[in-house]
């Protein structure tokens, strides 16, 4: 018997060291095989794409202005706007790439010394002008100078082998000088006569109810396909069974890709789902800049542009328990520059907070172990797929670390894919023990959002990515089936949501 | 060591443009205080440490030279980003906000440019600028509150202005003098500064120049139509280059005949043999145009009778005939390569035309005819009149 035994074990075991070579080998083969093909993998096609972005003209005219000379009229309003866009837009990509040569087609005379004196520095000091409200100050009665003078909202910052440095968003006044030559306008003086930092407010303590929530998507319109596919009766529908599940609140997702499109459709859809969700009692967790590409310099006017528009539109209703400016950053790490993304999450932040200081703000972490930049919110969250035996430990650790802030878990959940028969799968009684043994572990603390409503059948490969096993788990997910039926999940949800008589 | 010496220059430097900014904050001789003069260049700690005697003046900027060597400054903001005050100490000269409070003002300008603007100005329309722009040695605009002049070589006098956002401007008033002038700007300062001339130009009102006709002289060849020297409202002389049509009117037809001015004339040519005895002529410019004008030619006529020579060959059925001379009744023949159509009638067949070219005052045909179409009747037509003949054999 034990000579049996001992044959077993030494085929397991030398069954099992082949695999696992020969898996190495695979990956090793395949890895060659990129390297060859001078292959790049990236995560999103914006990544592939973007070595900056498309034009876009962040310079909003003050209507009311008082000007000496020339009348300054709606076409050179559009003409000199595109053209300070252009140039600020150059600037901070030159300071990036460390490219001189462009600057000559944006500035001349004193402007142009000076930006290629700022770029020639290549001390990793960026700066990035997210929008100008702007105002002709003066205008050469043949057109060939204007000064225009700005509330300029201006992001500065470094990055160097200790990572971000000397970050600081401000809100500047400039007066710029523009002169008009044979290829159009140049930029030709700019002065900075003040300046606001807008990254320093006192931040409040927030008092908010305990949330519990779930994550949501239509079963048939997830991720991308939401907005494609925005339908208010699915909507409506599904928000009342969240509310029959007990929850009292719902997070969703606001990427910037459909809001380019047709930007006024999508935030009078968005207007919609917060009534919707408004009238089942629900408060509403919006998430931005999922599956954000780039994080480049210059398409931060183009994000900035998106956050406002979006936090004007949600200001605008009492159920927005708190914004999460991007879900996961801490993920983008693997592809861009870590300092970068903390010079992005501090922007954008901060700029929420100035245009819409009466709502609270988070970033949502993809693990405990990434929670960072508490200094920054008003909320801590993080998702939880982590081992279930460590849920109350970690827990415990970001309650230390968010210094009373309150603490929630906007992301929980468990996979009922069965799988294939030799891999390690899971089914729905084992969801649903997995899911009530994760929300007990959190029971302390400020909220839990779960993963999610549905079970989906057509997944978003870009989300998702296309490996089978990723697909088969991120399916079933749900706490009702792709026949829209209740799963065991849903039960234990119900139970922990439903507060005891 | 070169290193070093820099990033002192760079902090001291800055220290005496920053001097008279802010009430002062700190206490004479204090090294925390100069610490923070040193790390945030705030001008009132520097107007104290200005002041000090100058051997502790001495000392200190010894100690903070060796205390934050190593540290080589702080970053700083301005209008074009973060900068290290002790790598770019040039860049602390940039004029506007430096950091969170301390403003860097201009020097004195060294250069100084004049735009102007509209370039052609009408004389007694329209409204133009003379704008100064003034740059220091490190490319900043002027300060404000420069006195500016300017002189304009179509005024009689100066207009002095003061400097605002780096720029002074003056409208220039409206006169009524056409030509080229100049413009230029000067700054009194201390070192008055003064920029080059820039050339302007004022032209005649076109929209008040009533064209006339002065004449025109008929000459052999060609006719000359031509206008006297025209002026505006104003008494200017109009530019050159300006466009005017002539309009020749002559049995119900219209000809156009585009002109420029030279010198305030406008002057075309029309070949003498277009012209009828009588026809109606106009000048026009865009706005205006003269009241029709007779333009009579005394056209010379064909002198007759003119002699006929004809020599025919009646086995050949082939008629020569000759013309000559060919003589106007102003005395002069007809010129080479007039055109000549002859016109044959006979009894039998319907008329024949067929044409000739003059040379040296004579024309020639060659005809067929036999005998049985005698006699023929020929008619020679010119420009200057035609004849008949009666041929027989």
């Amino acid at each position: 018997m034990s000579l049996w035994l001992s044959r077993w074990r030494r085929t397991i075991t030398s069954s099992a060291v082949f695999i696992v070579f020969a898996m190495l080998i695979s990956q090793v083969g395949q890895g060659f095989a990129r390297y060859r093909s001078g292959q790049v993998t990236y995560n999103y096609f914006a990544d592939a794409l973007s070595t900056g972005s498309a034009p876009f003209d962040y310079v909003m005219w003050r209507e009311e202005h008082a000007i000496v000379g020339a009348t300054f009229s709606p076409y050179d309003g559009e003409a000199i706007g595109a053209r300070l866009s252009e140039g600020w837009r150059t600037f901070s990509l030159a300071l990036q790439s460390g490219e001189i040569a462009p600057l000559s087609d944006v500035f001349s005379g004193p402007a142009l010394s000076r930006a290629q004196a700022a770029v020639a520095q290549e001390s990793g000091a960026q700066m990035v002008t997210l929008q100008l409200d702007a105002a002709p100050s003066f205008f050469h009665l043949d057109r060939i100078l204007i000064q225009v003078r700005a509330n300029s909202l201006i992001a500065r910052f470094r990055i160097s082998d200790q990572g971000l440095e000397d970050f600081s968003l401000s809100q500047d006044q400039t007066l710029t000088t523009l002169q008009g030559e044979s290829t159009g306008w140049h930029i030709y003086a700019h002065t900075r006569e003040s300046s606001r930092r807008l990254d320093r407010p006192g931040i409040a303590p927030v008092l908010m109810p305990t949330y519990k929530g779930l994550n949501y998507y239509p079963a048939a319109s997830p991720w991308r396909a939401f907005w494609e596919n925005f339908d208010p009766n699915i909507i409506a529908a599904d928000m009342e069974l969240i509310r029959d599940l007990g929850a009292n609140s719902v997070r969703f997702f606001i990427p910037l890709e459909p809001f380019l499109v047709d930007p006024e459709l999508r935030l009078s859809q968005l207007d919609t789902f917060a009534h919707l969700a408004d009238q089942a009692g629900l408060a509403l967790v919006p998430t931005l800049f999922d599956l954000k590409g780039s994080y480049a310099p210059p398409t931060w006017p183009q994000d900035s542009a998106h956050l406002v528009a979006v936090l004007k539109t949600l200001r605008a209703h009492d159920n927005i328990a708190f914004v999460d400016i991007k879900n996961e950053p801490d993920l983008d790490a693997n592809h861009h520059d870590p300092a970068l993304i903390e010079a992005w999450l501090r922007t954008m932040i901060s700029l929420a907070r100035h245009t819409t200081p009466e709502l609270a703000y988070t970033i949502g972490w993809s693990t405990a172990k990434a929670v960072d930049l508490n200094d920054l919110v008003d909320v801590v969250t993080y998702h939880d797929y982590a081992s279930i035996s460590g849920t109350e430990d970690r827990l415990a650790t970001i309650w230390t670390k968010a210094t009373g802030k309150p603490v929630l878990i906007t992301e929980i959940g468990q996979t009922s894919w069965r799988g294939l028969p030799l891999l390690a799968g899971s089914n729905p009684k084992r969801q649903a023990h997995d899911l009530q043994r994760r929300l007990a572990g959190l029971g302390h603390s400020k909220g839990v959002f779960v993963w999610t409503l549905h079970d989906f059948e057509d997944l978003d490969d870009q989300a998702i990515g296309g490996t089978f096993i990723n697909r088969g788990r991120q399916k079933r997910f749900g706490l009702y089936d792709q026949n829209g039926a209740e799963k065991p999940a849903a039960l234990v949800v119900r139970e922990a949501f439903t507060p005891n008589p | 060591m070169t290193h070093w010496i820099r990033t002192f220059i760079s902090y001291i430097s800055p220290l005496k443009r920053a001097a008279p900014m802010e009430p002062l904050l700190c206490t004479a001789g204090s090294f925390k205080l100069t610490y923070n003069l040193l790390q945030g260049l705030q001008s009132q700690a520097l107007y104290q440490f200005l002041h000090m005697p100058n051997l502790r003046r001495v000392g200190i900027s010894l100690f903070f030279f060796l205390y934050t060597m190593p540290t080589y400054g702080q970053w700083t903001s301005d209008a074009f980003g973060l900068f290290d005050p002790a790598t770019e100490p040039e860049r602390q000269a940039w004029a506007g906000l430096q950091g969170e409070r301390y403003i860097q003002g201009p020097e004195p300008p060294t250069s100084l440019q004049i735009l102007m603007g509209e370039k052609s100005l009408i004389a007694g329309r329209g409204r133009s600028m003379a704008l100064a722009l003034g740059l220091d040695t490190h490319g900043n605009l002027m300060a404000n509150g420069l006195i500016t002049e300017f002189q304009l070589s179509s005024e009689d006098r100066t207009f002095q202005t003061e400097s605002d956002n780096g720029l002074a401007y003056i409208i220039i008033p409206n006169t009524t003098l056409a030509g080229l002038f100049w413009a230029s700007a000067l700054i009194k300062n201390n070192s008055p500064l003064q920029s080059e001339r820039q050339l302007y130009r004022i032209t005649a009102d076109m929209r008040q120049v009533v064209p006339r006709i002065e004449g025109s002289r008929i000459g052999d060849v060609r006719a000359d139509l031509v206008s006297p020297p025209l002026r505006d409202v104003h008494d200017n002389l109009i530019d050159d280059g300006q466009g005017f049509l002539f309009q020749l009117k002559r049995h119900g037809k219209t000809d156009l005949i585009p002109a420029l001015s030279v010198s305030a004339l406008v002057q075309a040519q029309i070949p003498k043999d277009q012209l009828d005895r009588e026809q109606f002529l106009r000048l026009s410019t865009n706005f205006e145009q003269t009241d029709a004008k007779v333009l009579a030619y005394a056209k010379p006529r064909l002198l007759s009778p003119i002699a006929l020579t004809t020599q025919y060959n009646a086995d050949l059925g082939l008629l020569n005939v000759k013309w000559a001379p060919l003589l106007t009744d102003d005395g002069h023949l007809v010129p080479d390569g007039s055109r000549v159509k002859l016109r044959l009638e006979t009894k039998l067949f319907d008329p024949a035309d067929t044409t000739a070219w003059v040379e040296a005052g004579m024309a020639r045909a060659s005809l067929f005819l036999w005998k049985e179409d005698f006699p023929a009747r020929l008619t020679l037509a010119t420009s200057f009149g035609a004849e008949v003949y009666e041929v027989n054999p």
